[in-house]
């Protein structure tokens, strides 16, 4: 890069005591691109106080006096003093008190001996811990001019230790405006400058007049949880090893993840006013990758809710006051299968095993429409209705053997679902049984498919069928060649 | 943001206007009220959150109605303004500057409207002059008269009411433009386009509202949650030169949530300004709507009866944001992020807020870069811990501070005194914290060295010498041994090896070190 200007400032330095024999020069341009300027001084304290003003004003920092620091004396544990710290920060952190400082006398000669002016600002016993979000224009690093004298580290210690400190202007009349306040962040203490002047924002509007004020039962609480969940983190060296995927991504594809089906308003929801009863499916069901007990337990909650419609349960709805069996509840299942199955339905594409969640519903709700509306009649509504409890029972007692079955058996179980159709035609319960996948079906016919599919899982193939590879073996395969010796076949 | 409305009342705005376009006697005063009044319908029904103040000038300047959001007492004070005499551009910019400066600090953003006929004065106070003078002193900060350029955030806005063929129109507009870029802060210069007449002033004063009071329309998106909302007041576009590179970019359609963070840990950062947050209806004709307000009142009341009761994703989020004490953090452009949370002014009426954020990728030291926020999904251990007893934030700094440690500082007598002192005093309570005496001891011999003050260790060596003689007969004999002990230490050969350190000395008495 080409050096477009430079300043030069030369410093002489004498002993203590000894003339200065050089004279200052002020800044002057030797050439276009170069000024420069010449400082002469007595060393040690001179020199430091020198140095002091030519970096205040070569990075145009300004100073600020804490005043009325209360400090507990060594000596007198029970008094009391005021101390003042001198702090220096960028001069930017003081442009909003510049237009009134002067006339107010804030602008005092330094009370370090420093050859500069400072700004004082009195200390504000820090109230209880309420914490909010502050209007702050501007954020900059501070040092104490004297760092370890005792009231600068009484100060700095103070600071670092979490608390934060309000620094209001001493005004002549009347109200004091608190114009900064110093905090530490990760052990470095900033001055947070805080807007003090009319506010574009006095007298908005209410909320309750906008659009969507007058709803009333948002699910704050169920967001707040979600928005737990989606709090971020400074990440780990080692989550940053891949540049083109950075973590802020998966952020904003997690906070996708989870918001695909989430209803904002009680009213609208069924499901997640029945939480403990579908526990933990909506958890686990927006999750990136599920496992097979993940998927068990998804199955045990659609179980379960099998159970509570066979039981006829009350569904918690606020709208519905009537508790009468018959239409309306079947209704509100309804509507409470079609919600499970939106929810599940949006994440099914997310994996093989979110899709088998979302099957296992499909099933459950089959079988719920297959059921005979009760307008039939009370006597076969109550037929129907035992035959389906034993067949709930049934299940029940079949999901608790299965949880008793070791992992291994667990596993091929599992395998059994997912193993190829035909075989499950073949074990000779066919008949008034309907096969899986086609048409509607009710409990019986799952509990059925899984007898089936256990026995399927001891049944030995014939060397036959086995010989002709998957399908049905065929007999007799020569029989529709066309004759070449002209010998028939007669049977 | 506030705006400050200067009228010329001078004597040439008594001027009446001629021409077909004009069918009706009208003095180029009524032309500005009337277009004023339409500026001011535009801001009442797209922006009535607005303070607006009137100034009049001519010779001098007054202000007639302060910041206000209530837009006919403005139109009520228009109606009777009455003529001064001549015109003095000079006497507008300064009182828009008085009025400014004494309401609102130099980071808001405000707007400044001067509309005039085009006669710039003549004479001393004329225009002409002004920039000429201006000329004169370019660059020399001497001339502290001069109105221009704000010393605060203002866009000046010129509006000339004349026949844009007129001549005196024509000299004239050279001479604000450079007004305007004097300023720098942007703005422009407007004529209207035909001849002067009612409707090519309305039709200039509804451009002049249109390009400088829409309303930012947009929406709000968190995952799948869409809310269409607009700010009050508008984003404005930052544009600004940094060392190594110029940035300039503008806010984007979407503002999309990324995540969330709690209020303590956001804590309070550097914002370059703040913006309400009103969620918008799903239908987007409100220009319909507005105009359709004269005929149906009855029906607009029960259509924003409506509007309320269909949720909105923007108050849902405020009031989880409230009661959880969180802010989420946002995305509002190309590397430009914000923060959202609740506010509630004086009278504890609440909002949703949006604080813009510096542009780049660290504008928060305390939260690190951006980029490198991870969902804490991610995390094999929850960085919140198990019940939310912790913070991953802040994000420390690699070095840490010279407060933040004990560092030798002798600028002052004071500070060394204090150190030999405390030397003084860990050696009275020997045998007691016998490791803190040599730790000082050691201390200090470094600091000493470094500076090249070898006196101060022959010093040193005397006071220690002194103390052990001082010693009461009560004193452990341990402490004289060690005292004499680090006397010699000093005055040896090696006290003057900086790799050295003096170490106790083992005796009977010294169990562990």
């Amino acid at each position: 890069m080409v050096i477009e200007h430079c300043e030069l400032l030369l410093i002489h330095i004498v002993p203590v005591g000894d003339d200065t024999k050089i004279v200052d020069k002020a800044n002057r341009q030797v050439s276009p691109q170069l000024n420069s300027e010449v400082y002469s001084t007595q060393s040690g304290r001179h020199l430091y106080n020198r140095l002091i003003q030519l970096v205040q004003q070569h990075y145009t920092l300004a100073s600020t006096t804490v005043t009325g620091i209360p400090m507990k004396e060594e000596q007198n544990a029970s008094s009391s003093a005021n101390y003042d710290v001198e702090i220096l920060h960028p001069f930017s952190v003081h442009q909003d008190l510049l237009k009134s400082a002067h006339g107010d006398g804030l602008v005092i000669p330094s009370k370090e001996g420093l050859p500069t002016e400072t700004i004082t600002l009195k200390w504000c016993t820090p109230k209880s811990n309420v914490v909010e979000m502050h209007y702050c224009t501007d954020v900059h690093r501070v040092t104490p001019v004297d760092v370890n004298s005792r009231p600068s580290s009484c100060l700095t210690n103070f600071l670092l230790s979490g608390r934060a400190v309000m620094l209001e202007q001493p005004k002549k009349t009347g109200i004091k405006v608190i114009s900064h306040m110093l905090a530490s962040h990760g052990g470095e203490i900033f001055i947070h400058a805080i807007h003090t002047g009319r506010s574009l924002l006095e007298d908005p509007p209410s909320i309750s007049e906008g659009c969507g004020g007058r709803v009333t039962d948002y699910r704050i609480n169920d967001f707040g949880e979600f928005m737990k969940e989606n709090r971020l983190a400074p990440a780990l060296p080692n989550m940053l090893e891949e540049p083109e995927d950075p973590p802020l991504d998966r952020a904003q594809s997690h906070l996708e993840r989870m918001s695909r089906y989430w209803p904002m308003v009680i009213g609208e929801t069924i499901i997640f006013n029945m939480a403990s009863h579908i526990d933990p499916l909506p958890t686990l069901i927006v999750k990136e990758t599920l496992d097979e007990d993940d998927v068990i337990e998804c199955r045990k909650a659609i179980y379960h809710v099998v159970g509570m419609e066979s039981r006829n349960e009350a569904l918690p709805i606020t709208s519905s006051g009537s508790r009468a069996k018959g239409p309306k509840r079947d209704e509100q299942y309804r509507q409470m299968w079609s919600e499970l199955e939106a929810l599940v339905g949006a994440h099914a594409s997310t994996s093989p095993m979110h899709q088998r969640i979302l099957d296992c519903i499909l099933d459950c709700k089959k079988t719920d429409d297959s059921k005979p509306s009760p307008r039939k009649g009370e006597k076969s509504v109550k037929e129907e209705k035992m035959d389906v409890e034993s067949q709930a029972e049934q299940s029940w007692k079949e999901l608790e053997k299965y949880e008793k079955m070791t992992e291994r058996e667990k596993q091929d179980a599992n395998k059994a679902d997912i193993a190829p159709q035909p075989k499950r035609q073949r074990t000779g319960l066919e008949g008034p049984f309907t096969p899986t996948g086609a048409g509607p079906q009710n409990l019986l016919s799952l509990w059925t498919n899984r007898i089936k599919s256990v026995h399927s899982r001891r049944h030995e193939e014939f060397s036959g069928r086995q010989e002709s590879g998957e399908g049905i073996a065929e007999l007799y395969k020569h029989l529709n060649e066309p004759k070449e010796t002209g010998e028939q076949t007669k049977i | 943001m506030p705006t400050v409305i200067a009228l010329d009342v001078s004597l040439s705005m008594s001027r009446p206007v001629t021409g077909t376009e004009c069918p009706e006697e009208y003095q180029r005063r009524n032309l500005a009220i009337h277009g004023i009044n339409t500026l001011l319908d535009f801001m009442a029904s797209s922006c009535r959150l607005e303070l607006t103040s009137l100034v009049v000038f001519s010779y001098l300047w007054e202000q007639l109605v302060s910041f206000t959001r209530d837009f006919e007492s403005i139109k009520t004070a228009l109606n009777k303004v009455e003529e001064y005499n001549i015109t003095s551009i000079e006497a507008a910019l300064t009182g828009i500057s008085s009025v400014i400066n004494e309401q609102w600090s130099a980071i808001t953003p405000c707007q400044a409207i001067l509309i005039t006929d085009g006669s710039t004065g003549a004479g001393q106070r004329s225009l002409q002059t002004m920039l000429h003078n201006w000329n004169k002193y370019e660059g020399s900060s001497s001339d502290d008269k001069f109105p221009l350029p704000f010393p605060f955030s203002c866009k000046l806005n010129v509006v000339i009411l004349g026949n844009p063929n007129d001549a005196e129109v024509k000299s004239a507009i050279p001479m604000f433009e450079k007004l305007i870029e004097i300023n720098g802060q942007g703005g422009e210069v407007m004529v209207p386009e035909n001849a002067l007449g009612l409707k090519s002033v309305q039709t200039l004063f509804e451009q002049l509202a249109e390009r400088c009071y829409s309303p930012y329309q947009g929406t709000l998106q968190c995952g799948h949650f869409k809310c269409p909302v607009h700010l009050y007041p508008a984003i404005d576009p930052y544009r600004k030169n940094h060392d190594f590179e110029t940035i300039d970019i503008e806010i984007a359609d979407t503002l999309e949530i990324l995540g969330f963070l709690d209020i303590a840990d956001a804590a309070s950062p550097q914002t370059l300004s703040r913006h309400l947050v009103f969620p918008n209806s799903s239908k987007e004709n409100k220009d319909e709507a507005s105009k359709d307000v004269k005929t149906e009142e009855e029906d607009e009341s029960a259509v924003s009866h409506d509007e309320g009761k269909v949720p909105a994703f923007t108050v849902l989020l405020h009031g989880s944001l409230k009661v959880e004490g969180m802010v989420a953090l946002t995305k509002i452009g190309p590397d430009w992020y914000g923060l959202l949370y609740s506010w509630a002014d004086s009278k504890k009426k609440s909002n949703l807020m949006l604080s813009i954020l510096e542009p780049g990728q660290e504008p928060i030291n305390w939260l690190g870069p951006m980029n490198n926020l991870a969902p804490i999904s991610d995390f094999p251990d929850p960085p919140y811990g198990e019940d939310d007893n912790k913070t991953p934030f802040p994000v420390r700094p690699l070095d840490k501070r010279s407060y933040a440690q004990s560092c030798v500082v002798w600028i002052k007598p004071s500070g060394l005194q204090s150190d030999l002192q405390k030397v003084l005093r860990h050696a009275r309570k020997l045998p007691d914290k016998q490791q803190q005496f040599y730790k000082e001891l050691n201390r200090l011999r470094r600091a000493a060295l470094g500076f090249g003050f070898h006196e101060l260790l022959e010093g040193m060596a005397t006071m220690l010498e002194r103390e052990c003689t001082m010693l009461p007969g009560t004193a452990h004999p341990d402490a004289a041994l060690q005292l004499t002990h680090a006397a010699n230490a000093l005055r040896s050969e090696t006290a003057t090896d900086i790799a050295q350190m003096v170490m106790p000395l083992r005796t009977n008495f010294s169990q562990d070190d």
